[in-house]
């Protein structure tokens, strides 16, 4: 087992360091200098070329690719992802720090709802069959469907610009007024949570669908036990084990496809400083949001993985 | 495949509103093949006197947009526009994941490490992530869209077909070829696809669907397709701008990418309950 | 040591003015009621703005946003009043040589930096020499790259020398990112946090917040009426309107255009818009393209339908300029200059016809995606340009490749939106010469507009100088270094509680929190 988890740790540094390089060389083929952006405005122009070196020297930019790739990688080493080129007293580590737990209050905000509304409905769809399940199951497949930020513009319209019901968007600090911060958590949070929802009642559905058709629970009912204890002491139990998997794979996912909603409710998560960060071409910041989003990622997978290894030990090989 | 037993699958797997879905679905590409023929205004052709006109206005059912362009007249050619781009994209992701995959698969070994990490590494990039990077660098356009989701969705048939070869591998017929003196890549084709194909053709509708999703995503954050172009996701960012005043302007398009997904979600259901009933209900949307 | 400036008393009348007017319509002349609010005062402003500063630097111009906070904790020697009028700040006056070579400041008494040390006629010479070193990439180089030398005779005293006459140097010195600073700020790695202003950084919550305290050290702070400012960044148009319809902000810059009549339907909110940007169209006139030539040039400066800009782009909201970007309130205005270059399709085609393109040529129309007024006022044009037989293609990128290929010339058309540093016309040198820059036209060089613009800086003031703006338009209108489409409303919008403050007009708009000295908010 310790082989099997070490095994799967070593894979995931491997692709990390692979995801580092693509995105490392990806960022330095995209047209738009960083010194340029840092200089002009949309109202100014004609910087001196003098002061455009002065800036690329600052920024480290005059040096070849491969030795700025070197020094991030020994800096990558030692846990420094770097400073902003924006704003060099800041690194990026108090960046993304002050950012990543905005989107992983969103998105485990999303996931909470979706166990929340998606396992009882994909219980219901399985139990019931018939045209519960039709409903249910067009239901799923519409939230699906739904471009997040299609449903948040109408949020917005709707219970922000129409009703006055929730802000429009924003963020205020949990700390300085914990019922704003959550008026304003609500609306990307329910907009965010409609696909993950949808994907979870539909693996609650099959997954039940699967155990009923087993032997023991047939034994069970012949044996006379209650439907219902049958149903919600073992069946329901035993299907959760490829629902919780499901779960972590999408946040995992989830965690990357935030940009939009963060976007339509102006939240201040990952996603809006990546793509701030895009256009500013501020690569450390691009780097680090990339390679956080995607070491989480893979630790998920590793998770899961083990966990998959742990309570089926023919998965190992 | 049309065999009785299939028949008789396929009339289980429908229902009314899939019947519903299927229906949608052979409209729009009806319609988006007969567009140039309908006598739609030209969806680029600007009027600025007639702009923003509700729905309804004598000559524009839809209304127009800011620059006075026809909305349906735009929805209908933005839908040509959504369907190449998705079929392109779904059709790069077919063959470059049942490639990986079938290699992977059948030769193992370095082979395998190759093929199936670089999937990996694929699949550890948040996929709005990469396609904003690559957008970003190589402008945007419906060939770069193309190109881009089809390499973020061949994981998905990667990762299918692999695990198809690996359990088939052994079998006995394929080992009867083996013996009989087949080459690798006669197998692989001959023999091993063939019976990887039903999940496979399983896929497609729902990564259509996807595809859908995604480029109106990507559009609607400025990296789709190029302006004038007419596409859905670009509409829905225009028309964001004076949604207080004019909420069709959001809603038509909306409404046009929320119907099409889910009608190709639909018959990619009555497709998976069809040819590859063992697979759950779980999509992988 | 030449003459008391006829516009320093000019200035303090300008100063005086607004105060014996505001006396005047008081009536009763009881002092109590000269307190417009004699009511409570609300002492906290809170400001939404459109986007993020994730750092000050000295010298630079780093768009709008951080104008704003530049006004509120920086202050140079000179500022601007409310109606874009140059007053008195740090300096409390300057006097001119009669060449206009030589600008003698005189600080005022006992001025604090915020860190607390004193301000003095060193750190004005630091300052300025720092802001015409060539790799400063400060925003007002091309002016301060005449500086010849600074003295400090005392430490009140600033003498500043030019290499050439500049009638409107201290126009540029008035702007924000001419303030004076502290030495660090210089060094290597400096930043601009802190300066001499009214209002001191108390606290930054990057991406998302800003809190400023009054700096009691101010040398007007008696005239500061906010012991906090709270900046929240809402990048979004909307968004940020609708924190200030919920009451969460006082103040809002940026107003999206089509929102406007939102707000003017809102009695409890003010609109404060003014003619502000110019969008126009720049050319890549490398040898061997149509556009070098001048002809093509003016064909499509006379093509274009600019109402039509003004409704797509900015929904109505701007100002159709089709000549030289000089606003109509300007002594240098010439209504026939203005309008040089008013629609004339058929001229347009015969022009082409004449530069031997009848049957047209392709192009590539740059803009941005990240813009939509950018982008629509490039999808606006399209059709026009289509219609002398001029078939572009839309290059959209976002705005740091956009920024790129102007500078090095990828394009053939571009769609730019600018604003001259100050709103005396010597601004327009900016887009005619120079190094090839992300704003103006790839290639161009015109040595008879140069020397028409140089003659502008040395005319005397009065009917000389708009004789020789006038020939400057004239040979605008002719050579095309760019065509004007739109001047763009610029708005700012804010409750009716807040008074004092204005949108400063024209080119100086992003220069208005100057005025939020001054201002109050009714409690």
């Amino acid at each position: 087992m310790a082989r099997f988890i070490l095994k799967r740790i070593g894979l995931g540094i491997v692709l990390l360091w692979l995801v580092v390089t693509v995105v490392f060389l990806a960022l330095h083929a995209v047209p738009g200098d960083p010194a340029a952006i840092l200089l002009t405005s949309e109202g100014s122009g004609g910087v001196t070329p003098e002061a455009l070196e002065k800036v690329r020297q600052q920024l480290g930019l005059d040096q070849p690719v491969l030795v700025q790739y070197r020094d991030y990688l020994l800096g990558l080493l030692q846990g420094d992802l770097g400073t902003s080129f924006r704003n060099t007293s800041s690194t990026v580590a108090s960046y993304i720090g002050a950012r990543l737990p905005n989107t992983l209050e969103l998105v485990f905000a999303a996931a909470l709802i979706a166990v929340v509304v998606g396992v009882p409905l994909g219980a219901l769809a399985a139990r019931r069959g018939g045209w519960i399940d039709t409903v249910i199951s067009t239901l799923t497949t519409l939230g699906i469907s739904m471009p997040v930020y299609v449903i948040g513009t109408f949020f917005v319209l709707i219970f922000a610009l129409q009703l006055g019901w929730f802000p429009a968007g924003g963020f205020t600090e949990f700390s300085s007024d914990p019922i704003e911060h959550l008026r304003k958590l609500l609306l990307p949070a329910v907009a965010l949570s409609f696909g993950i929802t949808s994907v979870v009642a539909r693996m609650t559905r099959s997954a039940v669908l699967e155990t009923v058709a087993q032997d023991w629970v047939r034994t069970a009912k012949s044996q006379g036990l209650p439907r219902n204890t049958v149903f919600s002491r073992h069946v329901l139990r035993n299907s959760l084990n490829p629902v919780v998997t499901t779960l972590g794979l999408e946040i995992g996912s989830l965690l990357g496809s935030t940009v939009l909603v963060e976007r339509v409710f102006t939240w201040p998560g990952m996603g809006s400083l990546l793509v701030d960060s895009v256009n500013a071409r501020d690569y450390p910041i691009v780097q680090g949001v990339v390679i956080v989003i995607a070491a989480l990622f893979i630790l998920i997978n590793i998770a899961v993985d083990v966990l998959y290894g742990v309570l089926d030990p023919r998965a190992r090989h | 495949m049309f065999s009785a037993r299939s028949l008789r699958r396929l009339r289980k797997s429908l229902n009314p509103v899939r019947i519903a879905g299927i229906i949608v679905v052979v409209a729009i590409i009806v319609l988006t093949l007969l567009a140039p023929f309908l006598g739609l205004p030209d969806p680029l052709a600007q009027d600025i006197s007639n702009q923003l006109l509700p729905i309804g206005s004598e000559g524009h059912l839809l209304g127009t947009d800011r620059f006075g362009r026809d909305v349906l007249s735009r929805l209908i050619f933005g839908a040509r526009v959504e369907l190449v781009i998705a079929m392109g994209a779904t059709a790069v992701a077919l063959v470059l994941g049942t490639f990986l995959g079938l290699v992977g698969g059948y030769f193992g070994g370095i082979v395998e490490t190759l093929s199936m990490r670089s999937v990996d590494v694929i699949l550890a990039f948040p996929p709005i992530v990469l396609a904003l990077l690559v957008v970003t660098i190589y402008g945007t356009g419906a060939s770069t869209l193309i190109v881009v989701m089809g390499v973020l969705f061949a994981p998905r048939f990667a990762r299918l077909t692999y695990g198809q070869v690996v359990s088939i591998r052994g079998m006995e017929y394929v080992e009867a070829a083996r013996v009989f003196g087949s080459g690798p890549l006669r197998i692989v084709g001959t023999v091993v696809l063939p019976n990887v194909s039903a999940p496979l053709i399983v896929q497609a509708p729902l990564t259509l669907a996807t595809s859908i999703l995604l480029e109106s995503g990507l559009s609607y954050l400025g990296l789709g397709v190029t302006p004038p172009t007419p596409s859905w996701g670009l509409m829905v960012a225009d028309g964001q701008r004076d949604i207080v005043a004019h909420p069709s302007l959001v809603a038509v398009p909306s409404l046009a990418i929320v119907v099409t997904i889910l009608a190709f979600g639909l018959v990619g259901d009555v497709m998976r309950d069809w040819l590859d009933p063992r697979r759950g209900m779980a999509s992988q949307l | 040591m030449g003459y008391r400036s006829g516009l320093k008393k000019w200035l303090v009348a300008a100063v005086i003015a607004p105060v014996m007017i505001l006396s005047g319509c008081s009536g009763s002349g009881d002092s109590g009621s000269l307190d417009a609010g004699s009511g409570e005062l609300n002492t906290t402003l809170r400001i939404a703005l459109s986007a993020d500063v994730a750092d000050l630097k000295p010298s630079r111009d780093q768009g709008a946003a951080a104008m704003m906070l530049d006004t509120l904790i920086h202050r140079g020697l000179l500022g601007y009043d409310g109606n874009g009028d140059v007053v008195p700040a740090l300096a409390e006056s300057y006097d001119v040589n009669e060449t206009n070579t030589e600008f003698t400041f005189h600080l005022r008494e006992g001025l604090k930096f915020q860190d607390g040390s004193d301000l003095t006629s060193e750190n004005v010479k630091k300052t300025l020499e720092f802001l015409a070193s060539s790799d400063s990439g400060a925003k007002i180089f091309a002016t301060m790259s005449d500086l010849d030398s600074v003295e400090t005779p005392d430490a009140q005293t600033a003498v500043v020398k030019l290499k050439n006459p500049n009638v409107a140097f201290p126009a540029y010195l008035a702007d924000t990112t001419a303030a004076i600073l502290p030495e660090e700020a210089f060094s290597a790695e400096g930043t601009a946090w802190s300066g001499a202003g009214p209002f001191i950084l108390e606290e930054t919550n990057p991406g998302v917040s800003f809190t400023l305290k009054k700096n009691p050290d101010f040398y007007d702070a008696a005239n500061v009426n906010f012991e906090d400012i709270t900046i929240t960044i809402y990048a979004d148009g909307q968004a940020r309107l609708n924190a200030l319809l919920a009451g969460d902000a006082d103040l809002m810059d940026f107003v999206p255009w089509e929102s406007f009549s939102q707000v003017e339907s809102n009695s409890d909110l003010v609109l404060d818009g003014q003619s502000g940007p110019w969008m126009y169209l720049h050319f890549n006139v490398s040898n061997g393209s149509p556009l070098a030539n001048e002809k093509v040039r003016q064909a499509i400066a006379l093509a274009v339908n600019r109402e039509n800009v003004a409704t797509s782009a900015f929904s109505g909201q701007a100002t159709v300029t089709a000549g030289a970007p000089i606003a109509e309130g300007s002594e240098f205005y010439n209504a026939e200059l203005a309008n040089g270059w008013s629609q004339n399709v058929e001229k347009a085609k015969q022009l082409m016809a004449e530069a031997g393109y009848a049957d047209g040529f392709d192009a590539v129309l740059l803009s941005s995606s990240q813009y939509a007024f950018h982008q629509d006022t490039a999808l606006s044009v399209q059709p026009d340009l289509e219609a002398i037989g001029i078939r572009t293609t839309l290059d959209s990128p976002d705005w740091a490749t956009r920024q790129q290929k102007a500078a090095e010339g990828q394009y053939d058309i571009a769609v730019a939106g600018s604003a001259g540093v100050v709103n005396d016309p010597s601004f327009l040198v900016n887009f005619v010469t120079g190094p090839a820059a992300n704003n103006r036209s790839y290639g161009f060089d015109d040595p008879e507009l140069n020397q028409l613009l140089a003659a502008g800086l040395t005319a005397a003031p009065g009917a000389d100088r708009v004789a020789a703006y006038d020939a400057v338009q004239a040979r605008i209108i002719e050579t095309v270094p760019f065509a004007s489409l739109v001047a763009r409303t610029q708005a700012f919008a804010y409750t009716n509680k807040l008074t004092g403050f204005s949108n400063i007009p024209g080119f100086l708009t992003f220069e208005s929190g100057y005025t939020l000295v001054g201002a109050k908010l009714a409690a």
